[in-house]
């Protein structure tokens, strides 16, 4: 007896000592390669990171999201017809939907961190929430422009209802709603910038967590009131929105001191690739462009380029392969076959490699001077001031010709080789130009036409959400397209559909807007 | 004399005194081995007890042996009492042998791999022996067990011997989470390893799992626990029942025996689609306008005059063309050929995979120890080109005792491994319009042009090439197909690995109740591999080709102690007490680098090839369990048994605060026939009941809900690295409970006619609870997914084993059983306060796979046609059926309803004939690409009204309308169509329908992608089918000789066999796949609508045997 409780002792005791205890199960729980706790300045960074690859042109955006549609819908490239090419694919829609509501998500995690301080600390960190929802709106005005009614205010909130995710399905936000909100902020924030102040302390690790303008403050208010006068040009034709656009607009051209705008190519706002080896790179623009013939010039942009000797044609552009230096575009009105034949054959031009695609390091743009200057003129021109309208007409046209040498000066590649640079009596012989010369354009909807014109070229395939917006807000340029004879969506559509998620897991909410949810639905703001 | 010639007498003498004796004292006894029905019995063993001299008896039973006199024989022969008979003076000798009752004493291996006598045992188990397993030479062992397990189904993924193999018991126990058991070899827990070959952009090669090292060669038995009682000490792995794997070992055996197994085989491509044979690429010119004459071709200009002389298709990815003239077409490779259908151009993709398998095993036992020492070199080929998989498996399992009280068990496992180039997915030809190889096109044009002269990838059309008069400029390229092709050519991926399964078990007896059993074990593996992908454009035009290398370690440390009490409390009461612990970690991680920015030097392989910075990777894990068990058995006259047994274990996959649980079970058993007198043709009865609770935890890691940290490095001059933390889209839950599986069971188990007639029923019952799933929610609410506790699902059913030998003489006898398992699936509740579950939205909003209550899971759903006021089908203006977008209904439910097997085995003299067939009754799948490959015209389904021949209705085209006629041409001169059909149904205006369809459209656009927002007149509905089949799975035929001719060449045993696997179907539903292409995962729902990972196979092999 004695032998067998000796024996049940040692077992006993070596169970005891080689069993598992608590801190092994307490240590094997979470994944080592997680942290539990953030700060408001890592989850700023990683809000503003987590939708860089919208930004920073990259393969998915280009190649699945970009390539079937909107680069399409503003003829910003030549392509092949292909039946049910004016439906926007599910894959690439979905992609970018996501894509917003998981950074939307990041934004709400970062109000989380953020309020969980005390009113001290709130203080000291204000401006990452100033610079947060800047940023926040400028892509949210986006999404907004590609759907209509989006979920916003009830967005996101997984994380702050605790995981409660029946609670967490969002309604839809009117689109109007949402940017009468977005104009108030931004408002409200333009005011703050003016009279915030940073501590020192605070400011270096701003700085470090800013990729967007690198802790420069007066950078942010130019970003903030540049996006304002976006928005409200982008409104300015609803009628809810008529005065208050003409009012704000003009508040903000007439106080350059007080809302400072990006004024010149150096206060372009965009996240600058400075370290290939980063996360930061668009090492995939080449693949997202180039793919499937995704970089073809379209027949109507190479065709006033080449008219009116357009100083941006070099550097924007490259003659095909087998076109003896020449610049063609695809017409969009040929057969396919004669199309295929044509692609085959390497007459067609292509987006200049070295400037565009191959740049690795090509900056991911947010806000940039020319535009500034077109919608400045744009705001002239309906104050009835032709002058000033003129004016920054003229200059948004010498700005974007700078602007795509200033990116070709950026390159890694030189599969293209230099061009000549543009200078200014070029750049003045492109503005007298007939089908460019403000002066000659008698009516303002003739004007419109030009600055419309302009607009289309300047963002090409570099800002294209953009484009397509003002495309359909201006009617203008005005393209032709194949109709196609094999689906109901002959021609191209006035918005995207909702991500297929939407209909299917929120389904009560999308419910309300599903009557819209049609490519025939305009948006409010495209009135004409 | 020196010591050499001493020895050498001595050695003389002891030599010499040998024979002597043996000459002196032997003596001849011959006789015969019969059963009890007087039929001889062959190759019985005739030992004499106590040495090693034995034979075999012969194809009458007889035998003759020479043995000491007054010893004694035993006789042993498979499926019979083994029987002592003493020689004393007699020398021929009858022997009558009694079939074994063999449940009686049959000894079956149970949880933690404690031997428990068959009868004893209160729950239903399936025990399958070794020679099941070889027959056909599976390469593994679980893609033997089709159809010889009531209640198990297996689902191999296409492609050869490295894809993964599933195993499903009783159903599906998880909504979402895992559905493998439990696999234990030897008493240890080893990797077993879940994957998922069904998503393409994360992992184009396809995968294969844990199980597939256990050489099928070495395993003695499985044993497979079903039900949760069964299995209640392996707790919360139980819930997807499990699998016990004895390996072979000295045991049984007497002195020093060697086994030589050797096969080969091989697998070819199987089941593919019903290509059509009889038009090409295009489309009417009504339909689509890509700038073809009224023929449908276009011409090129070959010889450079400027006229367009050469007849092409067009460059269409639908094939609804010219048909098939065989005049001079001109290919996408530049060859004019004949314009006709290529046969079997897409199986010429794929290689015939060969297979072989040599095994060698010594056995040798003795007094104090039995060891058994394997080695197995395999080799296997994939389908896919370039595929192939070297095992060297060595594997040694002993015993040794020392003294009375203790013995050691030890069991090393080890597998040395190179896979070269797993199986590449087809996914992109299959799931993909532009990567489907139509009828005039042919793999060996793409093998022939995927790379130029130069050796660099494919040009297109004007982009830059060293070979631009090589570039591929002609209508009908598929440059899918060519990525492929450079893919499985010059992208190698090549798999380095070890594994140890080893174990060392101590036993005990401490005193005469009590025994002491203490096991430590592992299950290592560590792999290396590298991948090189060749440079594909030369340099001067940029940086291309990759290389990477990785490592990957993962460990198993396992451990238990089983403190077991025996008492036999008055002589028909026994009582037994076992209590232990059992502790369980595993450790994994994985590093890789690999280039960044291309290669620097062409085809130089190397990280330092790197462009820029190379990239690296790495990732670990730890997971944590433990359980504390104790069981109470009790028996009554070795009739009555009851066992009770508890579990409370923990993991570390759960919130440490709340991670504990505990698994009770009961069981118990009743031999009727020993408990009451019954008629004799009842040889035996056995009655059995049990209940018991296992579980399930959620996955590594996903119920903790913290943030992903990671650096973007210095973004500016003089700045600081950026940190950032973001919040992952599948969302966490500290507060997730585990699952549970409630089951009870009943079961008969009966042998009649002394044992000629077998029956074994069983009905189960399970219900499991707190249903764990990441539940799909929409990104708008902030995350993907979130980890839930979902609702409860039961599975009930009955599973029915009957085997017999339907006749026997003395020559023949023939075998045969059948078993069938139905398993009913209900989902009872869901917490989320709906009435369904939605697992998957396919290709958006066209089709859904859901879980309703009441209902079983995997409910597919799909769009009806829109019906109008009075109930008529409504049909558009383009002749087809609307669909109606606002509803959808239930078309069929992925679960089978029914699976099971039918064996037969023949036996003439030496001859064997072995035939398994196995079948499934029900299950939906939803095979989309098959359907996809309708809408691109190429199966022969699509040819249907192509043409009046082919039940065309006729029809000329005006003011956007069809309108039928039987002229000639339309009244204006209208070119007339003759490929129309009118669907029956309503017009919306509720008038009979008679707009007129083109086939083309009609099939392009029913079985196009896409839900009614994309496509409004694409029928989902049609995509989902019933998957029942028949199928013949096995047959083997094979021949042993002469136990005497074996004799003279040393042997006891040679047999020879040919065989076959896959080999055809009885019956079958699905016409234009097999029935497990769709196979692509070890979840479920991975499995349901995939046919994109590789083609199915037929298998054929030869075999040889021999034991000496």
């Amino acid at each position: 007896m004695k032998k067998i409780l000796f024996v049940l002792s040692i077992v006993a005791l070596t169970v005891g000592f080689a069993a598992c205890k608590k801190a092994d199960f307490e240590e094997s729980y979470a994944d080592p390669s997680k942290i539990s706790v953030t700060s408001v300045e890592k989850q700023f960074a990683g809000f503003l990171t987590s939708n860089r690859w919208y930004v920073l042109p990259d393969y998915w955006n280009y190649f699945v999201v970009l390539r079937t549609t909107v680069t399409h819908y503003t003829q910003a490239v030549g392509w092949v017809n292909s039946p049910n090419q004016y439906v926007p694919g599910y894959a690439g829609i979905d992609a970018r939907w996501d894509n917003y509501y998981n950074f939307l998500a990041q934004y709400r995690e970062l109000e989380n961190v953020y309020s969980q301080l005390s009113a001290d600390d709130q203080k000291d960190r204000r401006i990452y929430m100033i610079a947060a929802t800047i940023y926040l709106y400028d892509h949210t005005q986006k999404i907004v422009d590609l759907h209509g009614d989006i979920p916003l205010t009830e967005a996101g909130k997984l994380s702050a209802n605790g995981g409660d995710y029946a609670k967490s399905l969002p309604k839809y936000d009117n689109a109007e709603t949402i940017y009468t909100k977005m104009l108030d902020e931004l408002k409200a924030m333009a005011e703050e910038l003016n009279t915030i102040t940073v501590k020192d302390a605070f400011k270096t690790g701003f700085k470090t967590q800013d990729i967007v303008n690198n802790g420069d403050i007066t950078l942010w208010k130019r970003y903030c009131n540049s996006l304002r006068l976006r928005i409200l040009t982008r409104v300015s034709g609803a009628a809810a929105f008529q005065t208050r656009a003409a009012t704000e607009t003009a508040a903000i051209l007439a106080s350059p001191a007080t809302y400072p705008v990006v004024s010149s190519n150096a206060e372009n706002v965009q996240i600058d690739v400075f370290n290939l080896s980063t996360e930061i790179h668009s090492k995939n623009f080449k693949s997202g462009l180039e793919d499937w013939d995704g970089n073809l010039a379209g027949k109507a942009m190479i065709d006033h380029m080449k008219t009116n000797a357009d100083p941006r044609l070099r550097v924007m552009f490259e003659p095909g392969a087998n076109a003896g230096g020449a610049y063609n575009g695809l017409d969009p009105l040929a057969t396919s076959s004669a199309q295929t034949t044509l692609v085959a054959g390497g007459t067609i031009s292509i987006y200049n490699r070295s400037t565009l695609s191959r740049n690795q390091y090509f900056p991911g743009l947010l806000i940039n001077a020319a535009e500034v200057s077109f919608l400045a003129s744009e705001a002239y021109l309906n104050a009835g001031n032709d002058a000033a309208a003129k004016a920054a007409y003229n200059d948004g046209i010498s700005k974007s010709v700078k602007y795509y040498y200033l990116l070709r000066s950026l390159t890694n590649d030189n599969t293209s080789p230099v061009a000549a640079p543009a200078t200014d009596s070029e750049i003045a012989l492109y503005i007298a130009k007939p089908a460019v010369n403000w002066d000659l354009a008698t009516t303002k909807a003739d004007k419109i036409k030009l600055l419309a014109t302009q607009k289309w070229i300047h963002y090409s395939v570099v800002q294209p959400v953009e484009s397509w917006s003002e495309i359909r807000r201006l009617d203008a340029p005005v393209f032709n397209f194949e109709t196609d004879i094999a689906n109901n969506q002959k021609q191209p559509p006035f918005r995207w559909l909702y991500a297929s998620s939407e209909q299917t897991y929120n389904t009560a909410n999308y419910a309300t807007v599903k009557s819209k949810d049609n490519l025939a639905t305009k948006l409010f703001w495209d009135v004409k | 004399m020196n010591t050499k010639k001493h020895l050498f007498l001595l050695f003389l003498i002891l030599l010499g005194s040998n024979t002597m004796l043996l000459a002196q004292v032997k003596k001849t006894v011959t006789g015969v081995v019969r059963d009890n029905g007087g039929v001889g019995l062959i190759n019985a063993t005739v030992t004499e007890k106590g040495t090693t001299n034995r034979v075999l008896t012969d194809q009458e039973g007889n035998f003759s042996i020479k043995v000491n006199p007054k010893s004694t024989l035993t006789i042993s022969y498979i499926g019979f009492t083994t029987k002592d008979m003493a020689v004393g003076e007699q020398s021929n000798i009858a022997i009558a042998m009694d079939v074994a009752s063999n449940a009686l004493n049959e000894v079956v291996v149970t949880s933690l791999g404690i031997s428990k006598k068959q009868k004893a045992l209160g729950y239903a188990t399936t025990t399958i022996k070794a020679e099941e397993l070889t027959k056909t030479g599976s390469p593994n062992f679980a893609a033997a067990l089709y159809g010889k397990a009531p209640g198990v189904r297996i689902g191999a993924t296409p492609g050869g011997a490295t894809s993964a193999v599933n195993i499903t018991i009783r159903g599906i126990n998880s909504i979402t989470g895992k559905n493998q058991p439990l696999i234990i070899l030897d008493g240890v827990p080893i990797r077993e390893g879940e994957v998922k070959n069904n998503d393409y952009w994360g992992d184009q090669r396809l995968r294969g799992n844990g199980l597939l090292d256990i050489n099928p060669e070495d395993i003695d038995n499985i044993s497979i626990l079903k039900g949760a009682s069964a299995a209640a000490l392996y707790g919360s792995e139980a819930v997807n029942g499990v699998v016990l794997i004895t390996t072979k070992s000295g045991k049984g055996k007497k002195g020093f025996s060697v086994d030589v197994n050797t096969n080969y085989s091989f697998d070819k491509v199987a089941y593919l689609p019903r290509y059509q044979n009889v038009r090409g690429a295009g489309a009417p010119l009504n339909i689509s306008n890509g700038g073809q004459d009224d023929a449908g071709f276009v011409y090129v200009d070959l010889d450079g005059d400027g006229i367009k002389e050469t007849r092409s298709i067009l460059g269409y990815s639908i094939n609804f063309g010219p048909k098939f003239d065989g005049k001079p077409t001109i290919s996408w490779d530049g060859v004019v050929r004949p314009y006709e259908a290529q046969m079997d151009n897409y199986a010429g993709l794929f290689q015939t995979a060969q297979n072989s398998s040599v095994n060698v095993a010594l056995t040798h036992s003795s007094e104090n120890s039995n060891v058994r020492f394997s080695l197995t070199r395999q080799s296997n080929e994939g389908v896919s080109l370039g595929a192939a998989n070297t095992k060297n498996i060595a594997n040694m399992n002993s015993t040794f005792r020392m003294g009375k009280k203790f013995s050691t068990d030890l069991m090393i496992n080890y597998i040395n491994q190179e896979t070269k180039n797993r199986p590449y997915s087809i996914d992109r030809l299959m799931n993909n319009f532009t990567g489907m190889m139509g009828r005039f096109d042919n793999a060996d044009w793409y093998l022939n042009k995927y790379k130029t002269s130069k050796g660099y990838r494919y040009v297109r059309g004007t982009n830059q090439s060293l070979t631009p008069a090589e570039n591929i400029i002609y209508n009908g390229f598929k440059g899918d197909i060519a990525d492929y092709v450079w893919r499985i050519k010059e992208h190698n991926e090549n798999e380095k690995s070890n594994r140890v399964i080893a174990s060392l078990t101590n036993h005990w007896q401490i005193v005469n109740d009590l025994k002491l059993r203490a096991r430590v074990a592992t299950d290592f593996t560590s792999q290396r591999t590298e991948t090189k992908q060749s440079t594909e454009i030369p340099l001067s035009f940029g940086n291309s080709g990759y290389f990477a290398m990785q490592s990957y370690l993962n460990t198993i440390v396992y451990g238990d102690v089983l403190l077991t009490y025996t008492k036999k409390i008055t002589p028909d009461l026994e009582l037994n007490v076992m209590g232990g612990y059992t502790a369980n970690k595993e450790t994994g991680s994985t590093i890789s680098r690999s280039t960044n920015g291309g290669l620097s030097t062409e085809n130089l392989f190397d990280i330092a090839a790197s462009m820029n910075t190379p990239n690296s990777s790495s990732s670990r894990y730890s997971l944590v369990k433990d359980a504390f068990i104790g069981t109470l058995n009790g028996s009554f006259k070795d009739y009555l048994f009851l066992e009770g047994t508890v579990r409370r274990d923990r993991t570390s996959t759960m919130n440490p605060n709340n991670n504990s649980f505990v698994y009770p079970s009961v069981n118990s058993s009743f031999i009727f026939t020993e408990a009451f007198n019954l008629p004799t043709f009842i040889t035996y009865g056995k009655l059995r009941g049990s209940w018991g609770i296992v579980g399930n935890y959620p996955d590594l890691y996903s119920a903790n809900i913290a943030y992903d940290q990671n650096t973007l490095g210095v973004q500016q001059v003089g700045g600081q690295p950026v940190l950032y933390t973001t919040l992952s889209s599948t969302f966490g839950n500290d507060l997730i409970k585990p699952e549970q599986k409630h089951e009870f069971e009943f079961g008969l188990e009966a042998k009649f006619l002394n044992n000629r007639l077998g029956l074994e029923l069983s009905y189960y019952n399970a219900q499991i609870r707190d249903q764990i799933l990441p539940l799909t929610i929409p990104s708008t609410s902030g995350a993907k997914s979130v980890l839930t506790n979902i609702g409860t699902l039961r599975n009930k059913g009955i599973e029915i084993a009957v085997n017999g030998t339907p006749f026997r003489s003395k020559n023949f006898t023939w075998e045969a059983g059948i078993n069938v398992a139905f398993n009913k699936n209900v989902v009872e509740k869901l917490a989320t306060g709906s009435n369904e579950l939605l697992h998957a939205d396919y290709d958006g909003n066209a089709a859904q796979l859901k879980s309703v209550v009441g209902e079983s899971m995997g409910d597919f759903y799909a769009h009806p046609v829109a019906r109008g006021k009075d109930g008529g089908l409504i049909v558009d203006p383009n002749g087809l059926y609307k669909v109606d977008p606002n509803s959808m209904v239930k078309i069929g439910n992925a679960m089978p309803k029914a699976v099971g097997g039918i064996f037969n085995t023949f036996t003439y003299k030496g001859i064997s004939l072995d035939v398994l067939v196995d079948f499934r009754i029900g299950g939906y799948v939803m095979p989309t690409a098959i359907n996809w490959m309708i809408s691109r015209g190429l199966l022969e389904e699509s040819v249907k009204y192509m043409d009046a021949e082919h039940g065309g209705l006729s029809y000329y085209e005006a003011g956007g309308k069809r309108i039928q006629t039987s002229a000639a041409q339309g009244p204006n001169g209208e070119k007339v169509y003759h490929d129309g059909l009118i669907q029956e149904g309503v017009k919306l205006d509720g008038t009979k329908n008679d707009y007129v369809a083109s086939a083309a459209d009609y099939y392009w656009t029913v079985y196009n992608w896409g839900g009614p927002q994309y496509s409004p007149n694409t029928r989902y509905e049609l995509y989902i089918k019933k998957n029942s089949y028949v199928k013949m799975r096995e047959v083997s035929l094979s021949y042993s000789i002469l136990p005497k001719v074996a004799k003279a060449i040393g042997a006891t045993k040679i047999q020879a066999s040919v065989f076959g696997r896959n080999l055809f179907y009885i019956y079958r539903t699905l016409k234009d796949l097999d029935a497990e292409q769709t196979t692509a995962g070890s979840r479920w729902f991975q499995s349901l609508t995939n046919v994109g990972t590789n083609p199915s196979t037929r298998s054929f092999g030869v075999m040889l045997r021999a034991s000496f």
